[in-house]
């Protein structure tokens, strides 16, 4: 009898248990009315009905017509009496959405904001998203809609479909989502055996170059979409200019490292950098030019490799930073001018500041930093040709008798976290820098 | 003299609420102290002096006076300047860069020339520092250099992408290519050990190469969260001090890559900096700063 007890006993009520969780899964412990997860909900929502006779309706709906799939029918902490966080609630279901180890990721995905491109019931799209086709993409990418509908040459694919080439999630592959890395994925259409292609490309071997160096995937106005800006020798196909010849083991190896190579045309420019006294350091590299410029092509004038605030950010992320969260904007820094101000191959000034223009004096003549400074700032600001602060060479700077007052002295130039691009705020904190004797 | 009450042991609460914090981050870090600011006003003032070097040996400071064109040398002995001397050679016509030997010879950078003179300790000139011997020597363009132990020069040839290391009369000994993902390398520096750091200015970044070593690996993460634009190194007694140009500060690095905080701040007044360049450690404990923009050459009295 005892063994009964504390054997059976523990069975029993554990098959009890069991039964009543099983009891409490089954819709009718919920008192459900019939087709409630179904229907109930169309009771109130009657534009739904509607919705639901679209083309293309999520599987959630259309399979299992069960709306609890993403919405809680009493209570929620979401909006919408979502089930969970709209980041979160598509990847219950969709997990796999991202690659794992995806090398680019679509920054909506990332975000969980799947319904900037789908619809989350129905729409009468393909995997009902919001619009059609190339519509859906240039919702967020006007700039390639309308740079498309420009170009002379368009690239046929591109007017197609965007997912031609690109991956709409994630691409475990390659970045900017593309489906396969370059060249490969231009080479599934474009072969190299086909003898026009290999004429264009001087009969180099081409299998391992990248094609978006000179091309642009999307569409130019040159001929064989390369980029807008095509440097001389590469239009005249003069490769062997800078590389090594066709038939050399090593066809691409530069004949010269760094500026020596772009020396070899561009001389007098070269002579001219390299006469001052301060060269911006990366043009002295093994890489030389190419650290901002594009050899072959480029989209920005000046072959550069990407527009200027970007070329330059690359280094100089803390500069550009600082003037995105001032709180007074530097037109030309927030423009990426940085060229208004700075020569970006060398100067004879610190910061490589440009040389400005001043009336009745030689161009080549070295001025001393404040008049520089003050006349370089008076290029588009006009303050000394009516009141200002005493500025410039003969007044000293009460802070430090080895120093000037110049505009630099109030204002950092690339911003601060002051309006007006002070040093110290309220103004009267900043006067009192040098002005002890009103300081309170 | 105030007196605070007893009746009011909140007081003394929070004061000793405050200590803690202070006190355990301060623990063994350093401080930096304004001392002595030279300006060099009766010899025209400096005008935007870029490097420093402090000898091991002597108690003799160099600064290359940029702006003017000139070295400028100092005896800094018991917490005072004096002897000042002016150094102007011909072929020096934009000194960016100075450092000192063991003997007290003096190796300038010249921005116009990117080359590297060597002068005696009188300021007489001696040659120039070309790695002789060195894989494509005559291509070298010199982007910094220190004197390191054994007066060994390391010259950063960023045209060649790689640290050259010569022995003291400049003949070749060896190179390391830089790494290959750095963003761009501004400076080096050697450490007591006989290793090399490198310093990233694009990425924050510090790399460095054991002595016996081929390459460099970083052994820091991105440190832009603690400096804007760092600039130059120097080793000294363990630790990294690099030099924040855009920020105006002195940041101290472990040779673990931990951060130990930052010294002085962006100014005007004694004790602050405004666009540093270069520093150096002077044997008595003195960090010599080329506080550039500010026209003059700062001493902090470094204490525990």
């Amino acid at each position: 009898m005892r063994l009964i007890k504390t054997l059976f006993l523990p069975i029993l009520i554990t098959l009890c248990l069991s039964a009543a969780v099983t009891a409490s899964a089954d819709d009718g412990s919920f008192l459900l009315k019939p087709d409630a997860r179904e229907k109930v909900c169309l009771t109130c929502h009657t534009d739904m009905a509607d919705k639901m006779k679209q083309a293309y309706v999520h599987s959630a709906l259309k399979q299992r017509g069960d709306c609890t799939v993403c919405h809680n029918p009493h209570t929620s902490s979401h909006g919408k009496l979502l089930a969970a966080s709209v980041g979160k609630l598509c990847f219950t279901c969709h997990p796999d959405r991202i690659p794992a180890n995806a090398k680019s990721t679509h920054e909506p995905v990332n975000k969980g904001q799947c319904i900037k491109c789908h619809d989350p019931h129905a729409s009468n799209n393909p995997f009902h998203l919001l619009k059609a086709g190339n519509d859906v993409c240039y919702e967020c990418h006007k700039n390639k809609k309308e740079a498309f509908a420009k170009v002379k040459f368009k690239h046929w694919p591109v007017d197609k479909g965007c997912t031609n080439c690109h991956e709409p999630h994630g691409s475990a592959v390659s970045d900017f989502l593309l489906k396969e890395p370059i060249p490969n994925l231009c080479l599934g259409c474009h072969k190299l055996d086909n003898p026009e292609i290999a004429k264009q490309h001087d009969f180099y071997p081409m299998q391992n170059a990248k094609c978006t160096l000179c091309h642009n995937p999307h569409g130019s106005n040159q001929a064989g979409i390369l980029y807008d800006n095509v440097h001389p020798p590469m239009a005249a196909r003069m490769c062997d200019q800078c590389h090594e010849g066709k038939n050399s083991p090593t066809p691409f190896k530069l004949k010269k490292a760094g500026y020596k190579l772009c020396e070899q045309c561009h001389a007098e420019k070269v002579k001219n950098i390299l006469g001052k006294t301060r060269v911006h350091w990366p043009l002295l590299s093994g890489k030389g030019c190419i650290t901002c410029h594009s050899p072959h092509a480029s989209q920005q004038k000046y072959l550069l490799k990407a527009p200027m605030k970007v070329v330059c950010g690359q280094c100089h992320s803390d500069t550009i930073a600082r003037q995105d969260r001032s709180k007074t904007k530097h037109k030309p820094v927030m423009e990426g001018k940085c060229t208004a101000c700075h020569d970006p191959h060398s100067s004879n000034y610190v910061f490589l500041i440009n040389q400005p223009v001043v009336a009745n004096m030689p161009s080549n003549t070295i001025m001393d930093w404040p008049t520089l400074v003050v006349n370089l700032c008076g290029t588009c600001h006009n303050y000394q040709q009516h009141s200002t602060h005493p500025v410039g060479t003969k007044v000293v700077d009460l802070r430090n008798k080895n120093t000037r007052v110049m505009c630099l002295s109030c204002h950092r130039v690339h911003g601060t976290d002051y309006k007006y691009m002070l040093h110290f705020w309220p103004i009267t904190t900043m006067c009192v820098q040098c002005h002890k004797e009103f300081k309170r | 003299m105030t007196k605070i009450s007893w009746k009011f042991p909140g007081v003394f609460f929070i004061a000793i609420l405050m200590a803690f914090p202070v006190a355990a981050y301060g623990a063994g870090a350093l401080q930096f102290i304004p001392d002595i600011s030279i300006y060099s006003v009766d010899k025209g003032g400096l005008n935007k002096p870029e490097g420093v070097a402090c000898s091991s040996v002597y108690d003799d400071i160099v600064v290359a006076d940029t702006g003017n064109g000139r070295l400028m040398k100092y005896t800094f002995m018991g917490g005072a300047v004096k002897d000042e001397a002016e150094i102007k050679v011909t072929q020096v016509d934009y000194p960016l860069e100075v450092q000192m030997n063991s003997k007290g010879e003096i190796f300038v950078l010249d921005g116009q020339q990117r080359r590297i003179v060597h002068l005696s300790k009188e300021g007489k000139f001696e040659g120039y520092v070309d790695a002789a011997g060195a894989p494509d020597s005559a291509s070298i363009i010199p982007k910094s250099f220190k004197i390191g132990e054994n007066d060994n020069i390391y010259i950063l040839d960023i045209y060649g992408a790689r640290v050259i290391v010569t022995d003291p009369a400049g003949k070749y000994l060896k190179q390391i290519p830089l790494p290959k993902e750095a963003g761009f390398i501004t400076d080096l520096a050697p450490t007591t050990g006989g290793n090399i750091i490198l310093l990233d200015s694009a990425k924050a970044v510090l790399y460095m190469s054991s002595k016996d070593g081929t390459s460099f690996s970083p052994f820091t993460g991105n440190l832009r969260e603690y400096m804007d634009f760092p600039v130059s190194i120097v080793f000294n007694d363990g630790l990294i001090y690099v030099v924040d140009k855009n920020g105006g500060s002195i940041d101290l690095i472990g040779l673990d890559g931990s951060f130990h905080g930052r010294r002085s701040g962006l100014g005007w007044d004694e004790g602050l900096l405004y666009f540093p360049e270069q520093m150096c450690v002077q044997s008595d404990g003195y960090a010599v700063v080329a506080d550039r923009e500010n026209n003059r050459v700062q001493i902090f009295r470094i204490v525990n």
